[in-house]
Parts: C-alpha cells; structure tokens; sequence
C-alpha cells in the first residue's frame, strides 16, 4: 500500500478507485417496476451486497457469504459476480439482505440455504426470485428496488451514506467514496476557523442526546488556552433500543476517523480517543482495523498529507455503565476511575481529560462531518427546519413492523415515520405510544402523531430527541410497567454520586413497583410528579436531570392508566402481574385441555371433559392460554 | 485579577473573580447550608463534589438549580438562595437522605455534635414524605476506628483525606447507585487492609458513621475498682483543645483544670506526657547525636536521616509502604508509651505495688494510640505498660459523667514525680514541635554549648514539608518536617531516591501535627480552631522558665535514680522498641503474596502472574489504562479474584480499594467465575417490549438458577445485559460470544441444546 503523502495522491486514488463504485451507484429514481438493462461500462458484471453485520451477522449472514461464494463458482460465475461484505442497510426486520447492483435488487431474509437458488435464478435463469423479495403488505406486491418501498423513499442518508455500499474494511472503499478528501481538503484549503465557521452554519447540533451546537463546541474548545488538547468520540451509545452508533462504526468506521482528524486540526488537538462500549466487540475491531489502515495510508499519524499536522487516534474501552455516556463520567472512565459525573461548569471543552481542553462529540455527529464540508454548510442547512438542520438517524424498535435503522431529515412527522417507513403496528394492534429518547425522554402519543420531529418540538412536548432510539409500544403495553422499567434501569445504571438520583430515583421506582403490584394510593401519584421534578431540578448530571421523565411523561399522557392501577387496582393493558387475572369461564370451557398443555408454569388443572380452572398464584400471567383457546372461554382482567 | 458584581437575594455583592457563590453569600451573612463540602485552606484539604446538593441556589437564565459551593460568581448574576422553588429542592433532598439513613439519633455517638442533625434541624425537617429502603452494611469494629456504615452520606469527605491528602487509600467509594458506599477493598475490615488509623477520617465525617474506638466503659470499671492504682497520663495537645469544649475560648490551655478534672473523675494519679516527652528528646536526641558521629566517621550504616517515631500513624505508614525505612525510624518509643514503661516499672516500685495493679489511661488527641499500646513490644507478660487510651472526646464524656462544672474547676498541679514538663515537650502537639524540641536539647549536647536563640522559627507553621538547615556550630544540620502522611510520603520518596539530604526527619501523620488528631473535638472544617491551637501551645511553652528538655530536673532525677543514661542498657530495654516489615498490598512497592488455598483464597500459578504483569507492562503500568487492563486480565482469568486485583493495584502503583471501586462499579466486571457458557439476556426497552422478559422466564425455569447464578455442573451462568444494539432482531440473547436473535421462550430449549452437544 503506497503512502498517501499528499492531496494529490489521495485525488489520484480516488479517480482510479472510482469505477469499483460507480457500480454500486446507479439511477436513484427508476421508474417502478421498469426492466433494467446494466450500462455498458459495468461489462455485465454485478455485485451481491451482504450485511454483514449486527443482526444480520447474528442471523448467519457469514455463512450465507460463503454460500453465495460457493454457489457462484459452481456457476462458473467468479469473473462475473463479487460478493461484498458490508454494513447495515437498515431494514433490520428484513434482514438478512442481499442486494444486487447495479440493478438495485434487494432480497430479503435470505437464509444461507437459499444461496443456491438465488444464484442460479438471478444469474443463470436471469429472473428474479420472487420469494426472497419484499412483499409490501399494503400494497399486497412485490418491490423489488428499495427506492420504491416505503421504508426507504422517505430517508436521505448522509450520516449512513456509506453503509451498505462498503465493505467498512477496505479502506480503498471510503477512499473511492471520497472518503478522506474533506480532510485533505481542510487541510489544504481552510483555516481552522473557516472550516469551524462552516459547521457552525450549517446547523449541525450534537447527535447524541443533547442538541449542543457541534460547531459552537469546537470554537470553544479552540479558543481554550490550556494544552494539550484532545478530542474524544462518544461510542458509549447507553441507551438501549439505540444501534444507531453501532451501524455507524461497523459499517463506515472511517467517516468517523477523518471527522476526528478535520476537529484536531480546528481545536488544535494531535489526540483522538474513542471511548467505545464493550458490549460492542465488533464495532471495536472494526475500528482497530480502520484505524490502522488509515495509518498505513498515512491519513493518521505525523505530517498528514505532506502538512504540518500530527494526529493519532486510540481506543478506550467502556466496561457496561450507561452513566458513561455522560461526557464527564465518560471521561473519567478514560481516565481508569469510576464513572462518576462532575459539576459542570467547567466543560470538557474547558477542563476535560486530565484537565485539558477535550471535544467530546457523538458518533453520528462526527459522521456527518466530511460530507458538511464537501457539499458545503449552505447544502446542508436547507436540509430539516429552522432550529434542527440536517437528518437524524433513528432506530425504530418495538411493536412495529419494518424494525430498524432509518435517516430523515428533521421536521419529518411521527406519523410519516410509524405509519410510512415502519409499515403500521405489529399485527394489526392499536399504536399506543412511542418513546423517544430512551431512559432520558419521555413518551409520545397519538395527539403527537404530527408533531415535526425536531430537538425543540420533542422536547415542548415531555420527551427529548435523545440518541435517537424510537420504541413503538402497542395496546397490549401498560405505560405504569413502562415507567417502571425504566426507573428500574436507571436505579441500577445511576452512579450514586448525587442524592437527588442516588436515592430520589430508588424512591420513584419504589412508588412505581407499590403501584404496579396494586398497593399504590393517589397520593402516590401525586409524590411521583413531586419528586420527579426535584430529581430533575437538582440532578448533578443528564442522568438524574432526566431519569424522571419517563414517570412524568406517561403521567401527563396517560394518567387514567395510573389512575386505574391506584383506584381500581386494574392494569387496562393486561400486563402488571399483580393486577391481572386470567380467567376460565366454566360456561365456555369444553375441557379441551389445550390449555392446560401450552401452559408454561402448569398453573391450569382440569380434567377431560370437565372446567378447568388456572390458579392465579401459579399463573405468570404470560397469555399463551388466551392465545390458544378456541372456544372464547378465557378471559383477562 | 478582576471583581465581578452579582446578586444575591436582592443584595448586591462584589467579590474577585473566582470567587464561589458560597463564598460570596458568606461575605453578605447569608449562609447557604452545606452537608457535603469542606475546606481547610492550609491543610489543602478541599472536598467538593457538589453531590449532597443541599446548597443548590437559583441562578436566572439556568434552567437547573445549581450547587453553590462549585459555581463559580459571574458579572451580573442574580441568585436566590431561598425562594419556594429552592427551598423545596432543599428539604426534599435532605428528607430523601434521611429516608436512607437510621433513626438512631438518641443512641447515637454523633448525637449533638451531627452535621446532619443540624441541617435538617435548620430545615424543618418534619415528615419523610419519601420512605424506603434503607441501604445496610456490616459494622466495622478495628483496634482504634469503628465503622457504621448505614449513617454513610456519601459526602465523599473521608475519602478524599485517605487519598488526596494521606496518600493512603484505605477507603474509596466502591458498588454503584444505592448501594455505593465508601469502603476498603472487598469491604474487608479495615484491620486488615493499609489504614494506619490516623484518624484523620473520623475528624471530618459529618455524621456518626466513623468514630473511635470507645475504651470509656473499660476504664469507668477500672476506676471503680478499688484494688487499682489508676493512673491518668496527658499529652500536650489535649490540654490545648479541651477548654472549647467547655465554652471556654479555644485559644487557651486549660492545663490546671484538667488535671482537677482528671481527680474529680476518679484517677489517682495525673501525670504530664509532657515529661515523658522531654525524656524522648533525651532518648531520641542522644541517639541523633550517636547516627550523626557514624555519618561524620564514615561509617556505613549510619541510618541518617533519623525519623521520628512518636507518631504510631506513620510508623504503621512506614511498616506497611516503607520497610526499607525502618532502620532509620528512632528506636525510641513515643512519650505515651515511655510513660507507661516508665509507670509501670519505677512508679510501681515506689509505690511498692506490682506493675499488675497499675493501671496507666493515656488521654491523647488521637486514635492511632489505642492501637499502638497493643503493640506487641508494649506489654511485659501480658501486662501493657499502657492499658487504656482515651481520646480528647472521651475525656469529654467523662468529665460530663463527673458532673463536672468545667469552667468553675480550680487550676491544679500534676502529681511528681512524672508531672513536671520544659516547653520543648509542650510544644510536641504542634508540627514541627518535635523537631524544634530536639534541637534545643540536641545542639547543647554536641556543641556543649546553650542553643542561641530558643524559638525556632522556621520549623513552625502549616507548610505541608518544611525543610530547614540549623548551624550547630559549623555544622550544617538538615531537617525536614512533614505533617500529613501525602508529605510524608513526598519525605520518604526523596530519602529513597537520594533526592534529599536530611539528616533528620519529623512526621506526624495529621495535618496540623497532633493538635488535629483524629480524637480531638471536632472542627467542623474551621482552620481557624486547628491554628488557635497551635499557638496556644507555643505560648505555653514561651511563658515557661524552663523551655529545654534536658533541663527538666525531674527528668535527670529519673536517670539518676533509675534509667542510668539515655541510651544506656536500661533505657534500653525500657524506652526503646523495634519494627517490623508489614508491608499490605499498596501498590506502591513490589509486594510479598501469601496465596493460600485458607480461607477460600485461590492460588494463582506463577506463569498466571507471569501473564498478569505482562498485561499490564502492554499498558505502561499505567493506572488510566486500569479499565482496558482489567477487560485484558478478565479476559485471561475469566473473572477477576481478589488475587488478580491485588496484582493489578501492585503493578499500577494504586490502592486495593481502588482497583475494587472500579472493578464493583462497571457491569462488565465479574468477580465470581462463570458459566462455561455464560448466557446474557438483553433486556433492553426494544427487547423488553418484544418479550424478552419471558424468554430470561424459560432460561431461569429450565436451568434452575436466577440471574446472577451458575449451574452446579459449571456450564451455564445467567446474565442479563442492557443493549447489544441489534435491536432490530429483538429479543436478542448472547451465549458467550455466540449471537441469537429473534428469541422466543420456545427457542430457549434448542439454544442449550446447541451447547450440551459440543
């Protein structure tokens, strides 16, 4: 591998590298359905696309690889058809996926057993498989392109650009996607302050939770006079529900790389750290891979292309503490000490790690960098709304049926989101709530279906944009039990620094688990609203300020749901344990035994022929029986 | 440096830049309660994690409230310190540290003297709207420190002295959320960890969760029995601390009404540790003057610089960080202990009573005594020279129990003829005191000649390492003096690197010296009480008429009718002791292991330590890389025992209790062994929602373990995790590296399946 040592160097790969994707790259707007004929230059070649990565890897889409590679030297096809490992394309629910360039033929749940068909049918018969396409429920039809589907149409990638199109370990890949050149370009071209002038008119604010103006962030963190200074990458990515990081740094780990490198050289930092979750094994290899890649190409380390600029990145590992997303705690979990937050001010851009001045920004919003600065700041700030420029990538999760990762741009409605691109609630049930922001935001219900999602709006309404996590919840899920949930993640992750959350938290989750189990008193109610905003008020860090706000939140939205569990001791959803009874109504029963035998626990008794009868101490109120009876005869309360 | 304008409810306040909102309320009368902070300037003790918020003030344009003592005044601020908004946060946030703590106030050792109970008396605390759990812990009963760790408020004071200032780290905070607490490693007995026992953690706790040992009911049945001899001994800094207590301003030394104190409680004798200090200065002086004659023949084993050793502190400081140090430790014993030899030995005799029916109660201002009179070299056939300490607050308690009128007392004398004291063995309260003692006596006895001045300036004052080159006629002599055991550990550093050149050396342990020990009445974070003491001493040493140790005429009678002379055979075998190498696990030297299969300990196999310090050598031994090395050593052992954490603190240079604090705080960390197959259960919101809960349900059911367990034949253990981030394929479960997803309680089967087949 030569040297990169100047921009010139890197423009000359660039433009030998190009044809590899000039492939993969073809017309974004087909017209529907219509016969594709490959152009001339691609020489009949084509290339199968796999992710092969997150669930998708889970799902063997190693072995579907290999199938696949076998499947088409049996053909006879090697010289034909390449097998491309890459990141994530999103559409988890349908995954694994195979997609087929240059004619845009996404298949879907592909197994490895299928490798064979496919080859053969897509290539020899030179038809497409029918089978392994997505079948648009609505529509009741086939959507071969996944620019026509309505999981896709919506979504403007920028952030996810690169994932599905590269194998994240080639670093020949980035580079044919003009990975690196907004480096060489600020570099070369830009002071520091112009290229922070640039982010700050974009609009770009941080992707992590907080909304913090990301260019504002790197002007002060410039103007800081302490050296040295360094820049950190937040790959702690807590909230659960949240892979949105995750898909980033698996499948274009170099975006975020040359994003570090161009806010060195506009802070003045030589140091980059990326703090990334243990629970993350792939994601840091990848990183590692990258990382080194880039070194030898000379895209890292002294002197990068030929300037006086010095900059090496190294990797921290977090160790399971959802408090360490927090950039205080993160930092002082770099620093080999427990993750406990400190007052702020001082901010990290101020007095970070070691005490010196530290950047510390999220994932995805350092992989909107390099493409800020190609397409310029004016592209991006016409993309989202006034206060919130640009797209968020969001990871839909929960009782929706396309689960997974999406990228809008801002100002896109609830409503587009869970009824366009997610394709409706999961078997047919009643869309109820859908919480935004993790154990940090709050729940939006059907009244906010047209909310624009924006940082402000979200926030306006009890919840926050957070990481982007989006958790659809249906009929069957009692918002008390969801409140409940997430105090008791947050009792357990709280880092016990501060009294408000240390014990205000354990507090509310106590009230919570006295409710849930039917003990509650209104009084309770009005403790939990009480406590939740002092615990909010008082907080030494983002953790207790808003571990409160799923309690008030459901509270404000769905009070007659607390009311009922106080009052009436009845949970309306069927799933708080204490308050639900399953019942066997003898008039119906038939005595069929069915029953008895899906039961789990064996809470059923009964003879053939004869009532039978479920003992609610035994009962884990799970519904298997109420799902298998066929006579009606089992009811809940 | 700038002024800033602010205001604080409605009063217009202008203080330099830097000043905290705190401060600047001070500076107006408005006085914001605080719980956790504290500050002693001259000590660089600074505990300020902004955590209790007690203090938190409203600042307009901030959306939160915001802690006091960390914020920083900026030009035109408007603060309230009160208003309803604030007011409520306030006593709801200390009704929600009340609810966590045990209502024990009538029986409680901090009954009166609680900063809790102040604050939430200041507060108006009248119901706990928020009851609850309350987290508990172990008591911790040590020779001289009790831990009850339930009144914890983690205000995080304690363990910023044990670290920040003593360089110690017995103590650090260790589990995470509410059940975090401040502890040793494994929350081991302290016994048996690296506390020297200074003390200096129980002078600062705000509530009674430290406190001393109590030696009260033992010596109240000692004076009630008849058949004893009870005989009291007082050290300097006693005298100078009593009198606050009794109302009395805290600039006094209160001398003649403590010892009609100490007859009005019953003892029958009341001597001056002030003597037994001017004969230390013999002892320990003649033995400088002897090191330094080797130094000056060239001989090789001069043991120079010469330590002092009255401080048990820092002789345990030095025994378990710095036995190679213990040759240059003084032989001598400390005054309270040479009294008690002293006592028991020529007292007994004159009294014609045996040494048995002696009993010798030490009043002293520190907690480290009552260990150090247990010392092995202290008793003779079970019988210690000293039987009981009773710190400065026990005095307190007893004087009480007398129905004493302390101010109405009349002044009384020490009993002879161990009663009379010079100034040089007053002033042995004060850093520094020691060292300026020993030269007075020092100088005269090698020059032959008067020293020229009698006050010695420069070994005074609050300077954390003082260092000083007195001119023994010609002869430049070096001393160094450390108060607080993070300087002694600088003085001991640079003895070791042939960085200094000293030929003598002082420590105390407490910052201050002994005048702030751990047994004295309590600051409560005012400097002020610590400085007035100090010169207090010095006062009462400059109106004496005889100020030199060796001038002390009952001190040479003794050596003419018993001892002989200093360093002679008898004083030897009665004044004089030795050391041992202690060395604990303090990551600060290569230590020595004792790993026995006793106990359950686990025997790690040489090329396993091999491993160990070679994982951490990857890191430079570097204790920021602590995290990446303990996932590296994990990986390797499969969890992490306590063995492999003590290796870990040895090779990084930090303390047990730190290593622990990190390894209890991270999730990812085990310190049990797991399954061959560990199973984690994400229950992340998205897996949550899609039922994750009944597939842990059918793992839990079919295995027969709960979470947290392994299976009696080793092969599974259950977990739960809190997102992979494949949340698209949700519910996902991880069996070891192996990834499935999509679960259902009905897949759990095959899953296990797939593993008892391998």
């Amino acid at each position: 591998m030569k040297k990169i040592q100047t921009p010139a160097d890197l423009q000359q790969l660039y433009e030998s590298l190009r044809k590899l994707m000039r492939i993969r790259e073809t017309d974004p707007n087909p017209e529907e359905n219509s016969d594709f004929t490959s152009p001339k230059e691609f020489q009949n070649k084509s290339i199968l696309l796999v992710c092969g990565r997150g669930g998708c890897k889970a799902s063997q889409s190693d072995m579907l690889i290999e199938k696949l590679q076998s499947a088409i030297r049996k053909e006879g096809l090697e010289e034909q058809i390449q097998v491309i490992l890459t990141g994530c394309f999103g559409f988890c629910a349908q995954g694994p996926i195979v997609k087929v360039v240059p004619d845009n033929t996404f298949y879907v749940q592909v197994k490895p057993e299928d490798a064979d068909e496919l080859i053969h049918t897509h290539f020899v018969k030179k038809m497409y498989l029918e089978r392994l396409l997505y079948l648009d429920a609505d529509r009741n039809q086939v959507i071969r392109n996944p620019e026509q589907m309505s999981f896709y149409k919506p979504q403007m990638r920028i952030a996810l650009r690169n994932c599905g199109m590269i194998n994240p370990e080639s670093i020949d890949e980035y580079i044919a996607r003009n990975g690196y050149a907004a480096l060489a370009k600020v570099l070369t071209q830009s002071t520091p302050e112009e290229v922070i002038q640039e982010i700050i008119e974009s609009g770009l604010r941080g992707r992590g939770g907080g909304g913090f103006p990301t260019g504002l962030k790197w002007q002060i963190t410039r103007k800081a006079v302490k050296s040295p200074k360094y820049v950190v990458c937040n790959a702690d990515e807590g909230d659960p529900g949240a892979f949105m990081d995750r898909s980033i740094l698996e499948g274009d780990p170099h975006s975020v790389i040359e994003a570090m490198a161009i806010n060195g050289y506009c802070t003045g930092a030589t140091r980059g750290l990326v703090y990334i979750r243990a629970e993350y094994p792939m994601a840091v290899e990848g990183l590692r891979i990258a990382i080194s890649q880039a070194t030898e190409y000379g895209l890292l380390g002294k002197n990068i292309m030929g300037t006086d600029f010095s900059f090496d990145i190294d990797i921290k590992y977090g160790a399971g503490a959802f408090v360490c997303g927090e950039e205080t705690a993160l930092i002082h979990s770099m620093e080999g000490k427990r993750g406990e937050a400190t007052v702020k001010p001082p901010f990290p851009s101020e007095e970070g790690y070691l005490g010196f001045p530290t950047n510390v920004n999220n994932v995805e919003t350092f992989a909107n960098i390099p493409t800020i600065i190609l397409k310029g700041a004016d592209w991006y700030n016409k993309i989202g709304t006034e206060k919130s420029k640009g797209t968020k990538v969001f990871a839909l999760a929960g009782k929706i049926n396309n689960v997974g990762l999406i990228e809008v741009p801002m100002g896109i409605t609830l409503r587009e989101i869970i009824y366009g691109i997610g394709g409706g609630i999961k078997n047919g049930k009643k869309f109820k709530a859908i919480q935004t922001g993790g154990p940090s935001g709050g729940c939006l219900t059907e009244k906010h279906l047209d909310l624009p999602i924006e940082y402000d709006t979200l926030q306006a309404a009890g919840s926050m944009m957070g990481s982007g996590g989006m958790i659809v919840m249906d009929e069957d899920d009692c918002m008390v039990a969801m409140a409940q949930f997430y105090l008791g993640f947050t009792v357990e992750e709280s880092c016990g620094k501060c009294s408000p959350c240390r014990i205000g938290n354990k507090r509310l989750f106590e009230i919570l688990n006295k409710i849930t189990s039917g003990k509650g008193t209104e009084e309770d109610l009005r403790k939990l609203r009480d406590l939740g905003h002092v615990i909010k008020d008082t907080s030494l860090c983002g953790l207790g300020q808003t571990s409160p706000n799923p309690v008030l939140s459901t509270l404000d939205n769905f009070y007659d749901e607390y009311v009922a569990h106080v009052t009436e001791q009845r949970c309306p959803a069927h799933q708080c344990r204490d308050l639900t009874v399953y019942y066997i109504n003898p008039k119906k029963c038939t005595g069929c035994t069915l029953c008895a035998h899906v039961c789990p626990v064996h809470a059923i008794v009964g003879e053939r022929k004869a009532t039978h009868i479920i003992d609610p101490n035994i009962c884990i109120r799970c519904g298997s029986c109420l799902e298998k009876c066929r006579f009606g005869a089992i009811y809940v309360y | 440096m700038g002024t800033i304008k602010l205001t604080i409810d409605n009063k217009e306040v202008i203080v330099p830049e830097g000043t905290t909102i705190l401060e600047a309320s001070k500076s107006v009368g408005i006085k914001i309660p605080t719980l956790c902070f504290m500050k002693l300037d001259e000590l660089h003790y600074e505990n300020s994690p902004g955590s209790c918020r007690i203090c938190v003030v409203e600042i307009a344009g901030n959306k939160k409230l915001m802690p006091s003592c960390k914020t920083l005044c900026a030009e035109g601020m408007v603060v309230r310190t009160h208003n309803p908004r604030v007011l409520n946060a306030r006593r709801t946030i200390m009704e929600l540290i009340l609810s966590n703590h045990p209502f024990e106030c009538l029986t409680c050792r901090k009954n009166g003297q609680c900063e809790l109970q102040n604050v939430a008396s200041e507060l108006g605390i009248r119901e706990i709207r928020y009851p609850g759990e309350k987290s508990t812990f172990s008591p911790d009963v040590s020779p001289a420190i009790v831990r009850d760790l339930d009144k914890c408020i983690m205000c995080r004071r304690c363990e910023t002295m044990c670290n920040s200032v003593q360089s110690v780290g017995a103590i650090s905070a260790i589990n995470r959320g509410f059940n975090s607490i401040i502890s040793t490693g494994f929350g081991e007995d302290i016994e048996l960890g690296n506390c020297t026992y200074c003390g200096q953690c129980v002078a600062i706790c705000p509530v009674g969760a430290l406190g001393g040992k109590s030696s009260v009911d033992q010596v109240l049945d000692v004076l009630a029995d008849s058949s004893k001899v009870v005989v009291a001994q007082t050290a300097p800094a006693v005298r100078t601390a009593l009198g606050k207590a009794f109302g009395m301003e805290s600039d006094q030394v209160v001398t003649g009404k403590m010892v009609s104190a100490l007859r009005a409680i019953g003892f029958n004798y009341v001597f001056d540790t002030d003597f037994a200090a001017d004969l230390t200065i013999m002892e320990e002086g003649t033995e400088l003057l002897g090191r330094l004659t080797h130094l000056i023949e060239g001989k090789a084993d001069a043991r120079i610089p010469l330590m002092t050793s009255c401080c048990p502190g820092w002789v345990n400081f030095v025994e378990q960080n710095y036995p190679e140090l213990i040759d240059n430790l003084s032989t001598a014993k400390s005054p309270q202990q040479m009294m008690g030899a002293v006592i028991k030995n020529y007292f007994a005799k004159k009294l014609n009573r045996p040494r048995k029916d002696i009993v010798v109660v030490s009043l002293m201002p520190c907690l480290a005594k009552k260990y150090e009179c247990m010392r092995e070299d202290m008793s003779v056939e079970g019988d210690p020279d000293v039987n009981y300490v009773l710190y400065t607050r026990e005095l307190v308690r007893l004087i009480r129990f007398a129905n004493v009128d302390f101010q109405s007392l009349p002044e009384s004398d020490f009993d002879s003829p161990l009663g009379e004291s010079t100034g040089a063995g007053t002033i042995f309260g004060a850093t520094g005191g020691v060292m300026e003692a020993v030269v007075r006596t020092a100088y005269s006895i090698y020059t032959g000649k008067p020293a020229p001045i009698i006050d010695f300036q420069e070994l005074r004052g609050f300077e954390g390492i003082k260092k000083a080159t007195i001119d023994f006629d010609g002869v430049q002599i070096k001393l160094g003096i450390a108060h607080g055991l993070g300087n002694a550990r600088k003085l001991a550093e640079s003895i070791l690197n042939g960085t200094s050149d000293f030929h003598a050396v002082e420590v105390m342990a407490c910052p201050g010296g002994c005048i702030g020990g751990g047994g004295q009445p309590f600051h409560h974070g005012d400097m002020s009480v610590i400085k007035k003491r100090a010169a207090a001493l010095y006062d009462a040493d400059r109106q004496k008429s005889l100020r030199k140790s060796h001038e002390n005429p009952s001190v040479q009678k003794l050596y003419a009718d018993f001892l002989g002379t200093p360093c002679g055979p008898v004083s030897h075998r009665l004044l004089h002791t030795h050391y041992t190498n202690r060395r604990k696990i303090v990551g600060v030297y290569p230590v020595y292991h004792e790993s026995t299969k006793e106990n359950g300990a686990i025997c790690l196999s040489a090329s396993t330590i091999e491993s160990l310090k070679t994982i951490c050598g990857k890191f430079n031994n570097d204790p920021k890389e602590l995290i990446n090395i303990l996932h590296a050593v994990q990986e390797l052992v499969g969890y992490l025992p306590k063995e492999v954490q003590e290796i870990v603190a040895e090779q990084l240079r930090i303390p047990l209790s730190k290593v622990y604090g990190v390894v209890t705080f991270y999730s990812f960390f085990t310190m049990a062994p797991k399954g061959k197959y560990p199973i984690s259960v994400c229950l992340g919101t998205a897996c949550y929602v899609r039922g994750a809960e009944k597939v842990l349900d059918e793992f839990k059911n079919l295995l027969k373990i709960k979470v947290g367990e392994t299976t009696a034949d080793g092969l599974f253990s259950l977990d739960c995790l809190r997102c992979v981030g494949a949340c698209g394929f949700s519910p996902v479960v991880l069996v070891g590296k192996k990834v499935y997803v999509r679960m259902t309680p009905e897949k759990v089967r095959d899953v296990l399946n797939d593993f008892y087949s391998l």
